[in-house]
């Protein structure tokens, strides 16, 4: 029997989602697979992009809380039985970590970190992995303008301020600080993280672990092409012993459970920092697959409960450049997403057979059981634009 | 048109308004029909909510006596599951009703209170002045000493109370047992650094010492109050260890051993911040983690075991927020300039007060299908700045539907004004399901009654 | 008059003038279709009362606060809207 795999996180956009890169990776391990992609705006370009998703569906944001997320994810399940899930996006990670037992419950297998892991990578604990072992560059949590003046002693200038979910200023001084924290601390509220600079080289690295300090596989890449918004457009795999041994050390530390992304600095002074954990597959990951170290898959085999060993170092020098194409696509599959909240490329599977094979699937509501969308009625639409 | 509408032969579809929502991203009415999202409230604690409007009218407060104790348990069994000696006091300020009062003192609960006023509601209720905690800053002198003679717990906020309360215990001629508000840094912002002595610049011991020395009062407890809605259990373990060590170290340099330790109020409810991303419920700790970190801090700060200090909680709004539901009815709808719906309904921030810190759950009674949109709730004011909601999923409403908006137990009571409105009945569904009236609506002599106009202006 | 407003069944409405997309409900559909069919705007509360289980005075006020919003978003354009308000 062939695995459906659902996979979140389809806006291939300027500032991309990783779900496409997975799907991409997943199809090449496994061509018969189904593939659900789920999105959380009809306009994210996976949607529509051809041999992506077979079925697509719409989500409620995450922001409506996990019921209604569970409520539709399980209606889905009814209409497509999901084997895996594999979610992408940092926003959503917290709900389904809470999911994760009644997914299973249904069936629906899932290979995530713990809640803890996930709130260690906060911005403002991080300085608590160095008491796990991880190098990082020493850092302060300032709740307080007082204690601005205190920077130049614990850390000395220059210094990253951060704040508590996005956006990072370097400060060569307590002025800079202070102009910095007042910003941050209104955008995003308190507290500040104060940052050690670290002048350097900054590598991305994309791993699984197996969640008892094992480290399954990484791919280390350096950017070669920024977009504006300081994400890579293109990067090559490089390959460093000690980086390697970093990254090991790191999962290890931290029993990390599934995908992550490392952000790490190579100090001018040679030492290796940890600047930041993504719990998830970043958008370049379909680098993995193509350096031979197919994360995505090793992910879905390791939420099957399948045993993975331990893949060796990718090889330095396989290069990605990402492109963008403009996708002419029917307006019906706007609409049927608009309207009914999916596009179904393949045949829904026979309830019946499907029931057979997964007695933990609920039972389809009516409603979601109705024909997607009625494909006559859009006969009359114009499939060209008019000028 | 041939058939005529009331042709019995004729089945006519079941109707919505006509309506048209145009696209646009960020929509969060994604999928119109899909039953995901959809929401109703059609009863509260078993009673249907078209049964409460038309015994007792809307707007109408509603509390539940079942969430109340239910609630009230299920903290106090969280706490004392982990420390053997624990006592709650129900901070009155969060809801004084006293039906709702009542209910917490036959849990066993104590009152904590902030003014005179609060004090003598307590007394009325039949609560010893030993079983009352009496807070705040400001403390008239009076009323100090009606609390001294009475034996209720008083918690120092200041200097000038401190030497207050010398003098009255000086004249009784006896030693008056005190306990002092402590503030300090627990991580988290903002610090209320502006109640009671501060922990980490040495503040609270110097006063410990003072008041030793004094000879008047004897130091009973120590007591801190570290914000409101605080979502993170390790603040309240940073406050204990803080409390514990002040405790010891007083016990050090006086001799006396600390009776009390109270950590105050702030335990989160259900309700979701306005900055907060997804549903509160979803995201607050349970409050074992808050029970685990606050004993686990006393537990673990080396008191010898016959002098282990009681723990005392004055939690408010965690009590309380749940067991309040405000029903409401739409009294008309309209579309702003911009295309987005609009409905009014008759309870607006007047009564709803904490509308502006959290995004209330609204939930119509009866949800008669049709497609859900983004909607602004506005209150019934002529004022711009009454808005219930700034923007709710809601499916078409006709005016005189009701709405349910919830968790609104905490605060919304004692902070109604009565701006423009009158304030509305209060019922309370009991464990039995009988509702009783427990605040009936007010009228104009309520408002005006205190008043005098003088004859020179006399119509 | 209005063959630039493509109507499907589902309720997914698109302006080939503007280029916009709208969803509509059920009864909005029956109605915004009957327009597009050359129905006269006068006789839409009568057709709404005779396929929905609505009252003539609700059919009446609401077709009346329908048609103002299509003519108020611009799916009706102001010229036609003047007779089809009247009804
Ligand atoms: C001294 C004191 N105790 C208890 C409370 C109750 O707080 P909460 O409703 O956050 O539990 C308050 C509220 O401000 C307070 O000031």
């Amino acid at each position: 029997m062939s695995l459906t795999i659902a996979v979140t996180g389809m806006n291939a956009t300027d500032n991309p989602g990783p779900g496409v890169a997975v799907i991409r990776a997943i199809r090449d391990a496994c061509p018969d697979c189904t593939i659900v992609g789920l999105a959380y705006e009809t306009l994210d370009p996976g949607n529509f992009m051809p041999g992506i998703a077979d079925h697509a569906y719409l989500l409620p944001y995450p922001s409506m809380g996990a019921d209604a997320l569970s409520d539709r994810l399980l209606a889905i399940h009814a209409l497509t039985p999901i084997d895996v899930l594999v979610p992408t996006l940092d926003a959503e990670l917290p709900v389904w970590v809470r999911l994760e037992g009644l997914l299973a419950a249904h069936g629906i297998r899932t290979f995530l970190p713990d809640a803890d892991g996930l709130a260690l990578r906060n911005k403002d604990r991080l300085h608590e992995l160095a008491d796990l072992g991880v190098s990082v560059p020493k850092s302060m949590v300032l709740t307080d303008p007082n204690s601005i003046s205190k920077v130049a002693d614990e850390l000395g200038y220059p210094v990253v301020v951060k704040g508590r979910f996005y956006d990072a200023y370097v400060a060569q001084n307590a002025h800079d600080v202070a102009h910095w924290f007042h910003k941050l601390a209104n955008s995003w509220g308190l507290p500040v993280i104060i940052q050690k600079f670290v002048p350097g080289t900054e590598f991305d690295v994309v791993c699984v672990g197996d969640g008892e300090g094992g480290l399954i596989g990484s791919v280390a890449m350096r950017k070669m092409q920024l977009t504006d918004k300081g994400k890579a457009w293109g990067g090559v795999t490089v390959r460093d012993r000690k980086l390697e041994a970093f990254v090991q050390d790191t999962v290890r530390a931290l029993s990390w459970r599934g995908p992550c992304e490392l952000e790490v600095m190579r100090g001018d002074d040679g030492g290796l920092y940890l600047i930041e954990i993504n719990p998830r597959f970043p958008a370049w990951v379909y680098l993995s697959a193509g350096a031979g170290r197919n994360l995505p898959w090793a992910a879905v085999e390791l939420a099957l409960g399948r045993e993975v060993a331990p893949m060796p170092p990718a090889p330095a020098g396989v290069m990605f450049l990402r492109h963008s194409v403009d996708q002419i696509l029917p307006l019906s599959d706007f609409e049927a997403l608009t309207v009914h909240g999916e596009i179904h490329r393949e045949p829904i599977p026979d309830p019946e057979v499907a029931d057979a094979a997964r007695p933990a699937a609920a039972p389809a509501p009516a409603l979601m059981a109705a024909p997607p969308a009625d494909f006559n009625a859009l006969a009359t639409f114009p499939t060209e634009f008019p000028a | 048109m041939s058939r005529l509408p009331d042709d019995p032969s004729v089945k006519r579809l079941p109707y919505e308004p006509p309506t048209i929502i145009a696209h646009k991203t960020g929509l969060a009415n994604k999928f119109g029909g899909a039953p995901a999202g959809r929401r109703s409230l059609p009863r509260i604690e078993g009673v249907p909510v078209s049964e409460l409007v038309e015994r007792f009218g809307s707007p109408l407060f509603v509390f539940s006596e079942h969430t109340l104790r239910r609630t009230y348990r299920e903290v106090h069994r969280a706490f004392a599951l982990r420390y053997p000696k624990v006592q709650l006091a129900w901070s009155y300020k969060t809801n004084y009703l006293d039906a709702v009062c009542r209910v917490f003192h036959q849990e066993g609960a104590w009152a904590e209170v902030v003014s005179e006023v609060e004090y003598a509601m307590a007394r009325r209720l039949g609560i010893p002045g030993s079983h009352i905690l009496f807070n705040g800053p400001y403390k008239p002198e009076p009323a100090l000493r009606v609390a001294i003679e009475e034996g209720a717990h008083i918690h120092i906020d200041h200097h000038e109370e401190l030497y207050t309360i010398e003098k009255i215990a000086k004249e009784l001629g006896r030693k008056v047992p005190v306990t002092l508000r402590i503030n300090m840094d627990t991580g988290i912002q903002p610090r209320w650094d502006r109640f009671g002595f501060n922990y980490d610049n040495n503040e609270a011991l110097t006063a410990i010492r003072r008041l030793h020395t004094g000879g008047h009062l004897v130091l009973e407890g120590l007591h801190a109050h570290i914000g409101t809605f605080m979502l993170d259990p390790q603040a309240y373990a940073r406050g204990a260890a803080k409390l514990a060590d002040l405790a010891l170290a007083a016990k050090r340099d006086t001799g006396v051993a600390v009776k009390t330790i109270d950590l105050g109020g702030g335990l989160p409810s259900r309700a979701t911040l306005h900055a907060q991303y997804g549903p509160g419920a979803d995201t607050k700790p349970p409050v074992d983690d808050y029970a685990e970190a606050i004993t686990g801090a006393l537990l673990a700060a080396g008191f010898p075991q016959d002098e282990l200090p009681t723990l005392l909680l004055e939690s408010g709004r965690a009590l309380v927020d749940e067991a309040g539901f405000m029903i409401t009815r739409v009294a008309g709808h309209k579309r702003l300039a911009n295309g987005t719906r609009a409905i009014i309904v008759d309870a607006g921030v007047n009564v709803l007060f904490t509308s502006f810190w959290y995004r209330h759950d609204v939930l119509p009674a009866v949800d008669r299908g049709g497609m859900l949109e983004e909607t602004v709730v506005y209150g019934p004011l002529c004022m711009n700045i009454d808005v219930v909601r700034p923007s709710v999923l809601l499916p078409p409403l006709e005016a005189g539907d009701a709405l349910v908006i919830r968790p609104v137990g905490a605060y919304n009571v004692t902070q109604a004004m009565q701006f423009i409105r009158l304030r509305p009945a209060i019922v309370m569904i009991g464990e039995n399901k009988e509702i009783d009236l427990i605040r009936r609506e007010e009228v104009l002599d309520d408002l005006k009654g205190p008043e005098l106009l003088p004859d020179r202006l006399k119509p | 008059m209005l063959d630039h407003l493509a109507l499907s069944e589902s309720g997914f409405l698109f302006d080939s003038r503007t280029g916009l997309t709208y969803t509509l409900s059920k009864s909005g559909t029956f109605l915004l279709r009957a327009l597009i069919d050359g129905a006269d705007a006068e006789t839409l509360p009568e057709r709404l009362v005779a396929t929905f289980d609505v009252e003539p005075p609700v059919a009446r006020k609401d077709v009346e606060q329908f048609l103002f919003r299509l003519t108020d978003i611009g799916i009706l354009g102001h010229a036609d809207a003047d007779d089809e308000v009247a009804a």
